[in-house]
């Protein structure tokens, strides 16, 4: 009887050892990977519209073909602070102007709506991208620790600067 | 064997194999994100230094100067290499230095051509340079070090270009520049039985002969110039101002640097073409300092005549300021050059910029295989292709100035061909330098392949280029560029660079698309005419600094800030840009599209007149009197580099 006992213990742990724990090498491993290409394409698309200051559809629609090809769902925030030079315009005189400067912000939906989107020299544009789907790495890691909540996200990525030239096109 | 047995055995197999994929494969994602990071780090420190380079150039007077160009690029790089020490948590002692092993080269490329910073070997040879004490001096003491590997600039490169024809008897180099000028050096046809030498340079446009709007139009009868349908008249002449600390004052730019007049309306006075001039005024400009500077242009002499040397002199800046003309004599020299260069109306006694007398060029069938750089063997141009250069042979064979009506626009043959020689010539010399680099970080340099849209902006701004490359990532070494423009520059007009000024005290771009609603001011007046003040450079809208020294010996040296350009009776303050089009921009007609490829395009589909004959004055204007290297000429004007504006406003 005790035999017969451990003997389920140990297909049990054989189970556990044989499939759940290479697949969850694997899914961690893919995990790794897909959000090496998130960084990357987020990486891409922020460097991008600094170096050009133009973030237009095309840009835009591939970012997020980029993002999808990893067979992911993904909430890609994009926020965008325009530098707002004319509250220091206003007089002059014999003050240094460090710090007078302010900026406005644009939230993802303002941006998505007003694309093409041309920047200018001294704006900033930040990219987060998170994913909303659960990975099969997440949900192994749920089903056994038990412990993550909603809101652990395995995949996320986030890319930001200050746009480095003012464009007409 | 006992299933635990088999387990085991598995696990004893599977456990290292996985373990080592798991580390090959975090490893492979490092390096990724490392050369991700880095990207960045390499923008980042080149955007800090484009930006010290706009800071020190935009409020220097003499920032044209190659001597304080030199200085201003050094300047910059040093704080691009600060900023990278900085970026990658080096900063410190030395911190220069150990980024230098990585920094195989840095190009700083400009109007007419590019500087290289990049280590060279500190040795002269084949000139013959003596100290005070009769050594000879065979390496620069600008660099320390004698016979050493050094990092500095290396002499500046032009976008230039040699053709040859032995049929025609052409040999002669042709010098492109990031807008439609060129500047043209060398032999063209005969001179009787000698070769036939020609230096000149000049705006290139579009001729035509009847006024029908695609190109320049000379009228003869009233010598009134067209560009499409705009009249520019000797007899239209506008009085430019702008503000200098509190004070208005009445100003034109000649050879980039902007001399007021400083105008007492009592004393003695007299009247030259209209103009009454009072003999006591001053003509100052900025000096580098940030003082007002009285030298350059003497004051009147009520004792000697009007046509003493000092006395003419100051009374043609007098009438530079009071009655400009800059863009009629754009639009007179453009249409001369062209006609030259390939047009078929006779200019009587046409000079080049050597004082010669010269007949047509003649050059409208210069074709690109005519360049020396042009190779029809297949071998070199696949040598050429395999160390990344693209071969001139790409872009195929046509004649580069079409007799057309599109020489001045984007999608020209000759803007095709002057982006393959701006290409050419960096991709040749930039991979020399990079390939000649040695440093204890990697064995060899090779050029990164720099993307197409990086080359459009090389190919139409001012920017930084920089390489950084040996940087060990784990796995691999890491190999990257960087482009970054500036945006902010004072080396050349360009066609997008000019603003209008609205009705509501703003200024926006000439793309927005509020400006073809009637909300434009007409001229600064209101009364039309050559509409001069709601079209300006952008540039004027930048801060500046002076110090006011105050009137009397004993006042205290004040530091002021001001903006050139205020609305009168608020006390200083400045027009605000735009929000459709300035600080943000939601009204912009996007240009570099199919539909408008430029900027000429798209205020000629405007269809409305003020407009176009704004923004077409102001260009020209503001060319016209931004400097260029080619109005400093011996042969022609002496030693006063002013002289080319000049000469135009005798009386």
């Amino acid at each position: 009887m005790g035999d017969s006992a451990t003997t389920i213990i140990a297909i049990f742990l054989a189970a556990i050892l044989m499939f759940v724990f290479p697949l969850m090498t694997m899914a961690d491993k893919t995990d790794d990977t897909v959000k090496l290409t998130v960084q990357t394409a987020t990486t891409e698309f922020t460097n991008d519209i600094r170096s050009t200051g133009l973030l237009s559809q095309q840009k835009y629609d591939n970012f997020i073909l980029a993002l999808s090809s990893t067979n992911n769902s993904y909430d890609a925030e994009i926020v965008v602070q325009k530098l707002d030079e004319n509250p220091a315009k206003k007089a002059s005189g014999a003050y240094v102007k460090i710090g007078d400067n302010v900026y406005y912000t644009m939230y993802t939906t303002q941006v998505l709506e007003s694309l093409p989107l041309q920047l200018k020299e001294g704006d900033i544009i930040s990219v987060t991208v998170k994913n909303t789907n659960n990975t099969i790495a997440t949900q192994l890691r749920n089903f056994m620790f038990k412990v993550t909540g909603n809101e652990s996200k395995a995949i996320t990525a986030q890319s930001s600067g200050i746009v480095t030239k003012t464009t007409t096109k | 064997m006992k299933l635990q047995g088999l387990a085991i055995i598995f696990i004893i197999i599977i456990l290292p194999i996985s373990m080592v994929l798991s580390t090959y494969v975090g490893n492979k994602i490092n390096t990724s994100m490392t050369e991700l990071d880095y990207n960045t780090k390499l923008l980042n420190s080149t955007y800090d230094s484009i930006k010290a380079y706009q800071l020190n150039t935009i409020n220097n007077s003499f920032g044209d100067i190659t001597n304080s160009k030199i200085s201003d690029i050094e300047a910059a790089i040093s704080t691009f290499y600060n900023s990278l020490a900085n970026n990658f948590t080096l900063s410190g002692y030395k911190s220069e230095n150990v980024m230098q092993e990585y920094v195989p080269a840095v190009a700083f490329t400009l109007y007419d051509g590019y500087y290289i910073y990049s280590p060279f070997f500190n040795r002269l040879e084949g000139v013959d340079i003596t100290t005070d004490d009769g050594d000879p001096v065979d390496y620069d003491p600008k660099y320390s070090s004698p016979n050493q590997i050094t990092n500095g600039l290396k002499p500046y490169v032009y976008y230039s270009v040699r053709y040859k024809n032995t049929v025609k008897n052409w040999d002669f180099v042709i010098t492109y520049t990031l807008d439609n000028y060129i500047t043209i050096m060398g032999q063209i046809g005969l001179n009787g039985s000698d070769p036939n030498y020609v230096y000149d340079s000049g705006y290139l446009y579009p001729i035509s002969k009847i006024n029908d709007g695609t190109g320049i139009y000379h009228n003869t009868e009233t010598d009134s110039y067209f560009f499409e349908g705009i009249e520019f008249n000797p007899s239209d002449t506008e009085e430019l101002k702008e503000y200098v600390g509190g004070i208005e004052y009445p100003y034109a730019k000649i050879n980039g640097k902007k001399y007021y007049l400083e105008e007492k309306n009592e004393g003695n006075s007299f009247v030259k073409n209209g103009v009454r001039i009072y003999t006591n005024s001053k003509i100052f400009y900025i000096d580098s300092n940030g003082t007002k500077n009285y030298n350059q242009v003497n004051l009147y002499n009520d004792t000697k005549p009007q046509d003493y040397k000092d006395n003419s002199e100051f009374i043609k800046y007098y009438l530079a300021i009071k009655k400009n003309k800059s863009a009629y004599m754009y639009f007179k020299n453009a249409y001369e050059f062209s006609n030259m260069v390939f047009g078929d109306i006779p200019i009587s006694e046409y000079k080049d910029k050597a004082n010669q007398t010269q007949d047509r060029y003649g050059l409208e069938h210069l074709e690109t295989t005519d360049a020396e750089y042009y190779d029809k063997d297949n071998n070199k141009t696949n040598e050429l292709k395999q160390s990344g250069i693209t071969p001139l042979s790409e872009y195929g064979s046509f004649e580069i100035f079409r007799g057309d009506e599109d020489v001045h626009l984007a999608g020209s043959n000759f803007n095709k061909h002057r982006k393959a020689i701006i290409r050419y010539v960096i991709e040749t010399n930039m991979s020399t330098a990079i390939s000649g680099f040695k440093s204890n970080a990697v064995d060899e340099f090779i050029m990164p392949k720099i993307s197409d849209t990086d080359w459009e902006t090389i190919q139409n701004d001012i920017c930084e280029i920089s390489f950084l490359q040996g940087l060990n990532m784990g796995l691999r070494k890491y190999n990257g560029y960087s482009v970054v423009a500036n945006m902010l520059t004072k080396d050349y007009i360009d066609e997008d660079d000019i603003y209008f000024l609205t009705t509501d005290n703003t200024y926006c771009k000439t793309n927005d698309e509020t400006l073809n609603r009637p909300n434009v001011i007409p001229s600064k007046d209101g009364l039309g005419g050559l509409g001069y003040y709601p079209g300006i450079w952008k540039i004027n809208f930048e801060r500046k600094k002076f110090l006011n020294e105050g009137e009397n010996e004993n006042d205290d040296t004040q530091e002021e800030f001001y903006y050139p350009l205020q609305i009168k009776g608020t006390g200083g303050t400045s027009y605000l840009g735009s929000y459709t089009s300035i600080m943000g921009s939601s009204n912009i007609t996007e240009i570099g599209t199919n539909e408008y490829p430029d900027m000429y395009t798209y205020v000629n589909k405007l269809n409305n007149p003020t407009i176009k004959s704004i923004y077409y004055k102001a260009l020209a204007r503001e060319r016209w009197g931004s400097f260029n290297v080619n109005n400093i000429n011996y042969e022609i004007y002496g030693n006063n580099s002013n002289e080319y504006f000049l000469k135009d406003y005798k009386w």
